[in-house]
């Protein structure tokens, strides 16, 4: 196993996963097609929807057998790979979780608890080797449903597994209509889940196509993270740099930690040395610990730590 | 005498619950008048499983029978390092009265302030509206990002926060305050929750 500074991590080549959620037929499949070099896995029938200069390459698959015999040939060929949806995917994922393992199967023939945790471990598990190889844009409709007074809009997807299909995404949006135009909103609201990152956050316009226009939108979108994953990797690697040697001097000052006198003098040379993030706050819990550990405590008459005799505080 | 009040996530949390729930402004009550709550199954629970998870970062082993042998594991693998409960306050002004506002971190490492939560009926999106995240991100201007780390007690979903995407701390307190006001209860938070410091 390599073990990686974080000055010598290279995010140029990430692959990105991303969640589009959205009524039918609010452009979601199109969109999605607008990704770098992509291959649609259709188990919605949503390339029929796309107008015809806007279709890509598309798989049809009725088990996930056949879907991950796909992605094989997948490789190689496509950089994108599209899940049009996402709850159509869980749907296959329990089918196959019931023929193949007994575990998944309640006695009265229904599906059963240990057969969603199969589902969501094939799940992240699938993700994880999809990411290996292309960007991933999961599809999914959604239902409208009543929280507190708010309408929120959920992601049609049986079960729990529609908190976990969060888990692996980079980015995560819920593509609407405001006003006749078409907008992804990216942060969370009280509305709809998304998920913000590498600078790709609230509402952001998704331009109409006009007749001969590319459909590209995705292909910008994600050159854009990647972009921005970069320069927040090199912006933080001077501060992770400064934090790390923060971090080792104060926790080898601790350590030498003895006698009360020498408590105030290690708190002050912790307070004295170059920080970066959360070193300092970090360094002065640990010093905390530390001294209590000891059995010291600060006088605030003497301006000093003393050791604390047993049964004083009575 | 200094017109200093401390002021936490749970209070302001309490608050925002009474808004929401039938019987939330009488848990609220007793929040604001310090009385004890009785702790429910889920509380307990989470601080079993917050107590499991710091035995493992202190080097204890836990045995792969475990009922949270995989969340545990995960967590320790990306807490190992962190700062443990680490108790921060920090001054927030409005004219002449200052509000303390105190918190008790569970982990903070690397600029990532993290609070772990135990929940049976998560759902993505739960910690959206709550005060926890713009308290602890005011009280640690360092950090550069809050992550909730949920458990169901098989597996763990992760929300995360920065600070440009929750509301100020300083316009939540303020809703508070005029709360308080509208419903006469200032005094009562005057007296209750006067700061030592």
């Amino acid at each position: 196993m390599a073990i990686l500074k974080p000055e010598q991590m290279d995010f140029s080549d990430k692959n990105i996963i991303m969640i589009v959620s959205g009524l039918p037929g609010v452009g979601k499949t199109t969109l999605a097609l607008s990704a770098p070099d992509v291959v649609l896995v259709d188990a919605d029938e949503g390339l029929a929807r796309v107008k015809a200069e806007h279709r890509k390459d598309a798989a049809i698959c009725a088990t996930y057998e056949e879907l991950l015999e796909d992605i094989k040939q997948f490789k190689g060929r496509y950089k994108t790979v599209v899940i049009d949806t996402g709850g159509s995917l869980i749907d296959m994922l329990k089918d196959w979780a019931m023929r193949t393992d007994p575990k998944a199967n309640r006695k009265n023939g229904g599906f059963s608890l240990q057969g969603f945790g199969i589902i969501k471990t094939e799940f992240l598990r699938l993700s994880a080797e999809l990411r290996k190889h292309f960007n991933v844009v999961f599809l999914f409709h959604i239902s409208k449903e009543k929280n507190d007074e708010e309408v929120f809009y959920d992601l049609v997807c049986e079960g729990s597994a529609k908190n976990l299909v969060w888990q692996p995404a980079d980015l995560g949006a819920y593509m609407h209509i405001v006003n006749g135009e078409r907008y992804l909103g990216f942060t969370p609201t009280a509305n709809y889940n998304a998920k913000a990152a590498y600078g790709i956050k609230g509402l952001v316009r998704v331009p109409e196509l006009t007749d001969g226009q590319a459909n590209d939108f995705l292909v910008k979108l994600f050159a854009k993270a990647k972009q921005a994953l970069q320069a927040e990797g090199e912006a933080l690697k001077p501060l992770k740099e400064q934090y790390e040697q923060a971090m080792a001097k104060g926790r080898e000052y601790i350590e030498k930690i003895e006698k009360p006198e020498q408590a105030l003098l290690t708190l002050n040379a912790i307070r004295a040395l170059k920080h970066a993030m959360t070193s300092k706050k970090e360094l002065e819990a640990t010093f905390k610990e530390k001294v209590k550990e000891l059995g010291f405590k600060y006088d605030g008459k003497k301006k000093t730590y003393i050791a604390e005799v047993k049964g004083d505080e009575e | 005498m200094k017109n200093k009040y401390l002021i936490t996530q749970s209070l302001l949390s309490s608050w925002q619950w009474s808004l929401r729930l039938d019987d939330g402004y009488k848990d609220f009550l007793k929040t604001l008048n310090r009385e004890p709550i009785q702790p429910t199954k889920a509380t307990l629970d989470g601080q079993q499983f917050e107590n499991v998870l710091n035995a493992v970062l202190d080097g204890q082993t836990l045995e792969n029978t475990h009922k949270w042998y995989k969340p545990i594991r995960q967590l320790a693998g990306e807490l190992d390092g962190a700062s443990k409960q680490v108790r921060i306050s920090r001054d927030l002004k409005f004219g002449n009265v200052t509000f303390v506002c105190y918190g008790v971190l569970d982990y903070l490492k690397e600029g990532i302030i993290t609070d772990t939560k135990y929940s049976k009926t998560y759902r993505v999106g739960k910690y959206l509206d709550s005060p926890q995240a713009s308290m602890y991100m005011f009280l640690v201007p360092e950090a550069y990002r809050f992550d909730y780390k949920i458990s169901d007690g098989e597996w763990v979903y992760t929300e995360s926060y920065t600070p440009d995407e929750v509301e100020p701390i300083k316009l939540t307190v303020e809703r508070f305050i005029k709360f308080l006001s509208k419903m006469r209860l200032t005094e009562i938070y005057k007296e209750k929750w006067k700061s030592k410091y």
